[in-house]
């Protein structure tokens, strides 16, 4: 329990901590190995921690606060800090284990090598950047805007990147796993999907909501969504965009999901909803839904899970966090089909 | 759901004392928590609260919506703003001298997000008393700010003339009924009138009660002068070659009284009057006259007082206009005792104004949505606030609305119990036609 709200979580790369960012400028980490968690707590900042993403390094957690400062910061190491930004919050940011990280400053993106020097700055975007995404290959940098994305190839950051235009204003980024696709959530609830091979690029939706929480299911096959009273589906199983409408998985709430975390290795997504409800809805024939929490409750503002897909991570608007730690064989029977 | 945090909005011209207020708020002693989010030229320097820097960055909905932008800067400053675990009690939100207020009336409409957390307090506007006229005749984004807000405080009052600003607040309450106009020295305004304002609360919109302007008059002018006998009105060349003027007794030399006299002669004014040659007289509480004014380089007509006491003149034009005088039967000056200028609509033309609609009786739902509609869709880039309160036919509580441009808040008010029913809507607009609107209103009322 946290008297902030819960403003991120995730797990490093490694695979052994899991790290909740709340609004009291503290990171909280727990050892998944820890059959008994107990909670280290680290304090950063006085104010409130924007944002937090894995690290580069396989250990570690990278951290953006409102005073302005970038903290990379680990289970063992107090926090470092890493950049600190003169007039806006670093409260966008990305890592790839190439051994880069990405943090928004302002209308600029500021690239940082695993030793912390800035190696690029990414300027000419036409509003605040809302997004960043590395690909798979760590080889391009995806950051949405006001108008559209920004494609930078950081083998050549002094090239000018490819624009994806598309009126209004893009937030969040997300790649598919093969990197055929990118998806961002915008300002209208809708989401706006580009084929990169193909040229093509189309809206989905419209969900009932401001969408806050996007992913791919483990097989790439399943772009998954919050904003509407179950989850939003829609299938990239033939490699072309879908139709605009979505589909619904699960069953239907009286409130919204908030946030949704798929699998990453089995099909079964996470669905947090903002009366505080969470389930695991499987991506069969048949869904099965099975409920972990019941309403009422507070808004579900992170959900993650850890790279071996056992532990669900997670909290909310109101500070209370959780840790899921599940049997394989009863995650397996809940995704197997009928 | 925890309670919203209040947001007030500074608009206003460069120069028109946003920053003075601004630091007046933070520095009275409320004991509230408060975040300023300044435009990216601010400059103020306060350490006790939370000073954010802001793009004003301006969008377009992707929503096939012309007119409804939003600060993209704003939603993203208060989404990071909730994380925090020392919540602030209110916002205020500083504008650049030119910026239209729409936008950031607007996302608290469009964004899910914000107005799950912040409410919309009101919008104030600072309005330079000496500078603000000519604001107001070369920039919309001026006419923009006085229609978008709930309080209209009209600053640096010991600058210029009581007259200028009776008349500039003529011209402000034309353009906004529906604001409450406050005159300030240096933004010296109490913080209970630009604070907690509640000016997009729908539940305060049953206090709705516009402040129209006193009704135009066919004269401009009208005063009171003490005449002991016959006197002299002298008049020259004008913009017009003739002149209405009507002389009424009167018991007194108060404001009230030419009121009350400006009531009397307001019919004889619409009826033709006799044509006055220079030399003749103007009978007290006579019919309207109409001094020719040509042919000559100075007119003397003889106001006709029968015995000594106060009489007041009302004129077509301002007096000032014909560098008009009143003498005695010595030659003597004589002073005038009161005066009012009537008839301020027509000094302006501003196309920006606020229309009131009051209707007896009760409105169909689904007519009042379709016209509604209709008008936000086909007006809306031209409607900058609206606020009604509707009987509507078979409901028993009062349906209460709001909108800014396009975008539309609706709910159920107060039961309407044994009160009489019926219905009072306010648009500020630009454009705006009285008669149309009033005729599709009507058009919803159950037969």
């Amino acid at each position: 329990m946290v008297d902030a709200p819960l403003t991120g979580v995730c797990v490093e790369r490694a695979g052994r901590y899991a790290a909740f960012a709340g609004g009291d400028g503290c990171v909280r980490i727990v050892d998944l190995l820890n059959r008994e968690p107990s909670l280290s707590v680290h304090s950063l900042t006085q104010d409130a921690i924007l944002a937090i993403v894995p690290d580069c390094r396989q250990s570690g957690f990278l951290c953006g606060a409102d005073d302005g400062v970038v903290y990379e910061t680990d289970a063992t190491d107090g926090p470092q800090e890493l950049a600190r930004l003169a007039r806006s919050w670093p409260d966008r940011l990305a890592s790839h284990p190439c051994g880069l990280r990405a943090v928004s400053d302002g209308a600029q993106v500021r690239l940082l090598d695993a030793e912390g020097q800035t190696v690029a700055e990414l300027g000419g975007h036409p509003s605040t950047v809302a997004g960043l995404a590395f690909d798979s290959s760590g080889r391009r940098l995806a950051v949405s805007h006001y108008e559209g994305v920004s494609l930078w190839r950081l083998d050549r950051p002094c090239a000018a990147p490819r624009r994806l235009y598309q009126r209004g204003s893009h937030l969040d980024l997300s790649w598919s796993q093969d990197d055929h696709f990118l998806v961002t959530t915008t300002q209208e609830n809708m989401l706006h999907a580009w084929d990169l091979v193909s040229g093509h690029d189309t809206g989905l939706g419209p969900c009932i909501a401001k969408v806050k929480s996007v992913g791919w299911s483990a097989d790439g096959a399943w772009l998954l969504a919050s904003g509407a009273d179950t989850v939003s589906i829609w299938s990239f199983s033939d490699g072309h965009l879908p139709p605009p409408a979505p589909g619904m998985l699960g069953r239907y709430s009286d409130h919204l999901v908030a946030r949704i975390c798929p699998s990453p290795h089995l099909p079964i997504v996470a669905a947090g909803y903002n009366d505080g409800g969470l389930e695991l809805v499987s991506l069969t024939a048949r869904p099965r839904v099975e409920a972990l929490a019941s309403p009422p409750g507070h808004l579900v503002t992170g959900l993650t899970w850890s790279p071996d897909g056992l532990c669900l991570l997670g909290g909310d608007s109101d500070g209370r966090i959780f840790a899921y730690r599940f049997d394989a064989g009863w995650l397996a029977r809940l995704a197997g089909d009928d | 759901m925890a309670q919203t945090i209040p947001v007030t909005v500074l608009t206003g011209f460069l120069g028109s004392g946003k920053t003075t207020l601004l630091n007046r708020i933070l520095t009275e002693n409320h004991g509230q928590r408060i975040a300023v989010i300044e435009n990216e030229f601010g400059e103020i320097g306060v350490d006790q609260d939370l000073v954010i820097n802001a793009d004003e960055e301006v969008f377009e909905m992707n929503n096939g919506c012309i007119c409804c932008t939003v600060r993209g800067d704003l939603i993203r400053i208060l989404g990071n703003l909730v994380k925090r675990r020392d919540k602030f009690d209110r916002i205020l939100v500083e504008t650049t001298g030119l910026a239209d207020p729409g936008p950031v009336a607007q996302t608290f409409f469009v964004d899910d997000d914000t107005r799950e957390a912040f409410a919309l307090d009101g919008v104030i506007t600072l309005v330079d008393a000496k500078h603000a006229e000519l604001h107001l005749d070369d920039s919309e984004e001026a006419a923009a700010q006085i229609a978008f807000a709930d309080v209209l405080l009209i600053n640096k009052v010991d600058l210029v003339d009581a007259e200028a600003v009776d008349a500039l607040e003529r011209r402000l309450r034309s353009m906004n009924a529906v604001a409450q106009i406050e005159r300030v020295r240096m933004a010296d305004a109490p913080m209970d009138r630009v604070l907690d304002v509640g000016g997009f609360d729908l539940q305060r919109a049953l206090d709705l009660k516009p402040g129209f302007l006193e009704p135009e008059y066919p004269f401009e002018w009208g005063g009171v002068l003490h005449l002991d006998s016959k006197a002299t009105f002298s008049l020259r060349n004008g913009p017009d070659p003739a002149m209405s003027a009507v002389l009424e007794p009167v018991d007194a030399a108060t404001p009230e009284v030419l009121k009350e006299a400006a009531e009397r002669v307001f019919t004889r004014f619409s009826m033709p009057g006799d044509l006055l040659q220079a030399g003749a007289a103007i009978p007290p509480g006579g019919m309207l006259q109409t001094l020719a004014l040509t042919g000559a380089e100075r007119y003397d007509f003889t106001l006709a007082a029968d015995r000594p006491g106060f009489y007041a003149l009302f004129t077509e034009h301002l007096p000032e206009e014909f560098d008009a005088g009143f003498f005695d039967v010595a030659g003597a000056k004589i002073e005038l005792a009161a005066e009012h200028v009537f008839n301020p609509e027509h000094t302006h033309d501003d196309s920006v104004r606020s229309i009131a609609l009051e209707l007896d009786g009760e409105v169909e739902r689904s007519a009042l949505n379709a016209w509604l509609s209709r008008l936000l869709q086909t007006r809306g880039p031209d409607l900058f606030r609206m606020k009604g309160i509707v009987a509507i036919k078979g409901e028993d509580r009062r349906f209460v609305f709001q909108g800014v441009h396009m975008l539309f808040d609706s709910q159920p008010g107060a039961p309407w119990g044994d009160q009489r029913r019926a219905s009072r809507l306010v648009f500020i607009g630009r454009n705006l036609d009285e008669a149309a609107l009033e005729q599709e209103l009507r058009h919803c009322l159950v037969p």
